[in-house]
């Protein structure tokens, strides 16, 4: 037998089921994103780039990719604020605490997106928990307006990926020599100058990591933006799935879809460059 | 007043004594090392002067101001720390800076003392590497310079050395001792290296289990080790142990598995002791010429000496001789065992 052929043979069906699962429906969808649509005749099978060109001319979709990527830098914002003072926190907790306060952390993750987000409606619907209690108390006259709004869904998508932002810099700190920052005291640094000048730069990749996942997520986020945003405050992802199965025009759905996969690797890729560029001669 | 001065002090980790009763005066310009096994207290000691731990009893003085309770970052003390803890994401420029922004010097004064600095490190060459970039050696070297360039009270070196390998190590011991000397700082060295404590340091302060054993020059506490922890941690010894059978005024006869061995020194007939000699102090004669004779197992060639390891009625012990050029007693052999009197310590049973 020849020596190329075992290794290929080994990773055969591992090779078909990512063939057939994942690259024919792409590569699908890719074509159907040239078809056209014919509101009484359905799919035509012809060849352009109309559909981009609608997505790239209509002033519609220029607010739907703008409020998604909104939302993403503003989550991702969100998450490196809270996330990093999250993870050091956690790093100098004892060993009980960290594992109680771990578990709370990574608990989002643990529940289905549905059950998850439907919580967030019932917590913030207008007749949600929070405006009974506002109105109640008597803060308020009329009910807050929280869901169906950009506030909402930005909220809902930080409880849930924030742990990646902790996990990520959690993991960064954990190689930090501790002495270091010993070293920053004795030669006369505050604590907040050592954190500030010492900790952060170091942890700087894990943060950079961290937002990368969470930018990457957001912006493909369907679940918690359909149900906290209704099918008036949009998203691509949303956006792609109601041209699916509401207009039915699935070659637009598919374009808007190629064009939020390409974008999302153009965004992820090029930060990724940037971020190994930056740290190549500091960082192992 | 000593310009450093730890007085009782006492570090308790619930039941658990790390330091007990603690005492040392420092002076100004001297090197003070800390020299004992891992445990021994020593580190928590360097600790305790930095401020990173605070002394359960005790008190801390440098240049007669009370520092038990103040902050590490307001106490003015360079620290060299194992890890070297240097700030990877900085320059060796910056990170040798760091410490004088601190201070808020201003940049051109900045400079200048960070260039004199490394050129008394002779790093000048690599000021604008990052830390990756550089060697172990050069790392000491920027930790050293980092932590002198500020010209602190105190000098601390939490073992500096111990990271680098043999032949880096003995040449960085002649330079930071050099550098110690241009300087002029106080500075205390935790070692667990004895060569290192006794290369570099003015006096050695001995730790065994939380307490101070013994305190002195290099040369005093190797030639006069107060029991048999020093003796032996400083250096090698044979111990014999045996009882003492007579007094002659500064004589002392004792009996060792059945041989007679007199030494300089005060007991009581009766005492049960050790006899204590280094391996390179006693010499090889002829058979039936000696103390008493011993067989040679082993015999390893290191170069500048040769290491032996004997056998005889008192038990085994180690001989050292210097390589001369010529072959002593080869393996198995009987030789005779002999030494100078004033050679031999006595030392408290154990």
């Amino acid at each position: 037998m020849k020596t190329w052929l075992p290794p290929y043979l080994l990773n055969g069906p591992a090779l078909l089921i990512f063939v057939v699962m994942l690259v024919v429906p792409m590569v699908m969808t890719l074509i159907l994103s040239f078809n056209s649509f014919d509101f009484y005749g359905g799919i035509q099978e012809d060849y352009g780039w109309h559909n981009y060109l609608e997505v790239v001319k209509d002033s519609y979709f220029h607010e739907i990719f703008a409020r998604t990527y909104g939302i993403a830098i503003a989550v991702t914002l969100i998450c490196i604020i809270i996330g990093a003072p999250e993870a050091y926190i956690l790093s100098r907790m004892s060993k009980t605490w960290r594992s109680l306060c771990l578990l709370a952390i990574l608990g989002p993750l643990l529940i289905s997106v549905i059950v998850r987000t439907l919580g967030w409606a019932l917590l913030i619907g207008n007749n949600g928990v929070i405006n009974e209690v506002l109105l109640g108390v008597g803060i308020i006259d009329t009910p807050l307006k929280m869901m169906f709004t950009t506030g909402g869904i930005v909220v809902a998508l930080v409880h849930v990926l924030v742990p990646f932002m902790v996990l990520s810099v959690w993991t960064t700190l954990q190689k930090l020599d501790p002495q270091v920052e010993s070293a920053a005291l004795s030669l006369g640094a505050s604590h907040f100058t050592t954190l500030r000048r010492v900790v952060l730069p170091q942890v700087m990749p894990g943060v950079l990591a961290g937002s990368l996942i969470v930018f990457a997520l957001t912006a493909s986020a369907f679940a918690t933006p359909s149900i906290l945003g209704g099918r008036r405050l949009k998203v691509v992802a949303t956006t792609a799935y109601d041209e699916y199965l509401n207009t039915l025009n699935w070659p637009l759905g598919a374009a808007i879809a190629v064009i939020l996969l390409i974008a999302n690797v153009v965004v992820v890729m090029s930060y990724n460059r940037y971020v190994e560029r930056k740290y190549a001669a500091v960082f192992d | 007043m000593s310009f450093l001065t730890l007085q009782n002090i006492s570090k308790r980790y619930g039941q658990v004594a790390a330091v007990e009763d603690f005492n040392l005066s420092v002076e100004k310009g001297e090197f003070v090392s800390f020299l004992g096994p891992s445990g021994c207290g020593k580190t928590t000691t360097l600790q305790m002067i930095a401020g990173f731990e605070e002394p359960t009893t005790g008190t801390i003085h440098i240049d007669g101001s009370d520092m038990t309770h103040v902050a590490p970052n307001a106490r003015d003390i360079g620290i060299v720390f194992q890890s070297y803890a240097l700030f990877p994401h900085m320059t060796v420029t910056e990170n040798v800076g760091f410490g004088l922004e601190m201070r808020g010097i201003n940049k051109p004064e900045r400079d200048q003392r960070v260039t004199e600095t490394l050129e008394l490190v002779r790093l000048a060459e690599f000021a604008d590497r990052y830390p990756k970039a550089l060697s172990g050696g050069q790392r000491q070297r920027v930790a050293l310079a980092r932590a002198i360039v500020i010209k602190p009270q105190l000098l601390l070196l939490d073992e500096p050395l111990s990271a680098l390998d043999a032949k880096i190590r003995e040449s960085m011991q002649v330079e930071l001792r050099n550098i110690q000397h241009t300087v002029g700082v106080t500075t205390i060295l935790v070692t667990h290296d004895q060569a290192e404590a006794m290369a570099m340091s003015d006096r050695i302060a001995v730790m065994n289990m939380g307490r101070m054993a013994q305190l002195g020059e290099p040369f005093e506490i190797y030639e006069n080790p107060g029991d048999s922890f020093t003796s032996n941690f400083l250096g090698t010894t044979n111990l014999f142990p045996g009882k003492v059978i007579a007094v002659n005024g500064d004589e002392v006869s004792v009996d060792c598995s059945g041989t007679e061995v007199r030494v300089q020194g005060k007991s009581q007939t009766g005492a049960e002791l050790s006899v204590a000699i280094r391996p390179e102090k006693i010499g090889l004669v002829e058979p039936g010429s000696g103390f008493f004779d011993a067989r040679v197992r082993t015999r390893i060639f290191l170069g500048t000496s040769w290491a032996y390891q004997m056998d005889s009625d008192l038990g085994a012990f180690n001989v050292t001789l210097q390589n001369t050029g010529h072959l002593v007693a080869g393996e198995g052999e009987m030789v005779g065992i002999s030494w100078q009197a004033d050679a031999v310590r006595l030392l408290g049973a154990g």
